[in-house]
């Protein structure tokens, strides 16, 4: 008898890979190319650089510059 | 400063004669590059635009097309290089690495488990009781994940484990044709009531791929 607690999505028939799931791999799996480029997605800027990918949206790395032009000023620098 | 990509990588696989969906990202034709016995996907992207999710689903959807029949290596959406012959060349100077990875994962695909506690975290009297709590919940997460190793040893090429913030993350490289014999086993689980198991799959083998 199947457990309760494990739930099990896609498979032979179905369909029901959930969009977390799907957004997850395209996004985080697969080969990685070299390049620079901003891009959109879903209505929110993400940033997509280089070898290493990082992929962050421009609002949070934003947030974190300008915290750290505070702290800058409030330091006297 | 968005930039104005030309062509939209979806993945490497094996020359084949299947034939490839009729429209990829923005209604635009799947088109096939070959490097010897490799291919890639792509398609043009002319427009300069933000992606949608759509975008990112309508990828998805070619390369399900594709994996549905063999083994891939898909680009992480979105990869996008400045024309043909840099898709071409970026093809070409990966080619031993990408055709000996498709040629081991021949037949084969991945299925994961994301093994997770379910407990809410409980505010504890100390810094030991909560590292002691902490601990007692990865040993059972733990265990979940070697009885489901277990469980499906015979029908598993490969394992890969990844520490998560919540539990682990197990890939298993299976062969296609027990895709679904695995995904019974591991629901077949005794898995303690504080613990939760997503099954999924199958994927392309991307946690298998050489560096």
């Amino acid at each position: 008898m199947a457990s309760p607690n494990v739930i099990a999505i896609g498979g032979d028939g179905s369909d029901e890979l959930s969009l977390l799931d799907i957004l997850d791999h395209v996004l985080n799996s697969g080969v990685v190319i070299q390049g620079s480029i901003v891009i959109s997605l879903g209505g929110v800027d993400l940033i997509y650089v280089g070898l290493s990918v990082v992929l962050t949206s421009v609002e949070t790395a934003l947030r974190t510059i300008e915290a750290d032009r505070k702290r800058s000023l409030d330091r006297g620098e | 400063m968005t930039a104005s990509p030309k062509v939209l990588a979806y993945c490497v696989l094996e020359r084949s004669e299947n034939s490839f969906g009729p429209a990829g990202v923005d209604g635009q034709p799947v088109r096939l590059l070959q490097v010897s016995d490799l291919v890639a996907l792509y398609s043009d992207f002319s427009a300069a635009r933000a992606l949608t999710q759509e975008d990112a689903l309508r990828f998805h959807s070619v390369l399900k097309g594709a994996f549905g029949r063999q083994a891939i290596i898909p680009f992480r959406f979105p990869t996008f290089l400045d024309d043909e012959s840099s898709l071409r060349e970026q093809l070409t100077a990966n080619y031993p690495k990408y055709a000996a990875d498709l040629v081991r994962l021949r037949g084969f695909v991945q299925m994961e488990l994301r093994i997770s506690t379910q407990q809410k975290e409980e505010s504890r009297a100390s810094g030991k009781e909560y590292l002691q709590a902490k601990s007692r919940q990865m040993r059972s997460v733990e265990e979940s994940a070697c009885m489901a190793r277990e469980a499906c040893a015979d029908l598993v090429a490969d394992f890969k484990e990844v520490a998560t913030d919540q539990g682990v993350r197990l890939y298993a490289l299976t062969k296609r044709v027990d895709a679904e014999v695995f995904r019974q086993r591991i629901q077949n689980i005794n898995v303690p009531a504080s613990l939760k198991i997503v099954v999924s799959g199958p994927w392309p083998g991307t946690e298998f791929l050489s560096e």
